[in-house]
């Protein structure tokens, strides 16, 4: 402790909120880094034809949320990265399982 | 292949799920005597599990992201035949709180290293019972759906 704050945590609190909501943000407006169609099992960044069969997009929605949490937490100067309160690290992310299940409530009504 | 991988898969989130939530417990409150069941059962050291649950959980879900295309292309139109909306939204949120647990881990396993002061101590807890709650649902909504033909049909 350097008598304020706790020190070290700042990149990565702010790693797993990051990934969190920039997942959370990927899977709701549906913007993959690609898209895997098992039926012909390909990768695609662009939407390919019906005949591809079902596209998955989860791999892609992580592969996003990674691409934009890991350089910002690396980035982010570590003295101001830990002035974040450790609380939010635990916060933010009940608050996105929370609205998970509130958005896909729509499967069950 | 598929089978054994769907086993190994099961067994991985039964050591998970058996690790996390005596971590969890020990968070609750503190430990009582270790007199009955529940508090021997909390009365463990939560922190030495905390590697074992971080490597646990990214191998269930590399095992869990093999299986997703089997299930895409098999199990999830055959639900869609028999109507059963919600077998697949509860996978929906299967899937979405896996992601958000593997984001999790990195200040997760930062909280348990960290030295226990009053504010890492409430990071720890809520990051813990995040983290149980996504494996407890995970863990039997992919039982359900393993064995739902012989469950509703």
């Amino acid at each position: 402790m350097n008598g304020r704050f706790l020190t070290g945590h700042g990149r990565f609190s702010i790693f797993s909120i990051l990934f969190g909501l920039v997942y959370t943000a990927a899977f709701f407006f549906n913007v993959a880094a690609f898209k895997y169609y098992p039926v012909v099992h390909q990768f695609h960044v662009a939407d390919q034809p019906k005949t591809a069969g079902p596209p998955i997009s989860w791999y892609g929605w992580i592969v996003a949320a990674l691409l934009v949490s890991l350089p910002i937490a690396l980035l982010v100067p570590r003295r101001l990265a830990d002035r974040l309160s450790p609380t939010w690290a635990g916060l933010i992310p009940a608050a996105l399982v929370l609205i998970v299940l509130i958005y896909e409530k729509r499967w069950f009504f | 292949m598929i089978t054994t991988l769907l086993i190994a898969h099961g067994l991985l989130a039964v050591a998970l799920l058996g690790a996390i939530t005596h971590q969890a417990l020990s968070t609750a409150r503190r430990a009582s005597a270790a007199r009955t069941f529940v508090g021997r059962f909390r009365a463990v050291g939560a922190a030495h599990y905390t590697n074992a649950i971080v490597i646990l959980f990214i191998v269930t879900s590399i095992f869990g992201a093999l299986l997703y295309p089997p299930y895409r292309l098999d199990v999830r139109p055959t639900l869609e035949d028999l109507d059963m909306r919600a077998a697949n939204g509860v996978f929906e949120i299967k899937e979405h709180l896996a992601a958000i647990g593997l984001g999790l881990l990195p200040a997760y396993w930062f909280f348990w290293r960290a030295a226990p002061t009053a504010e890492s101590l409430v990071a720890r807890r809520y990051l813990t019972w995040i983290l149980a709650f996504v494996i407890w649902w995970n863990f039997l909504v992919g039982h359900v759906l393993n064995n739902i033909r012989g469950l509703f049909e």
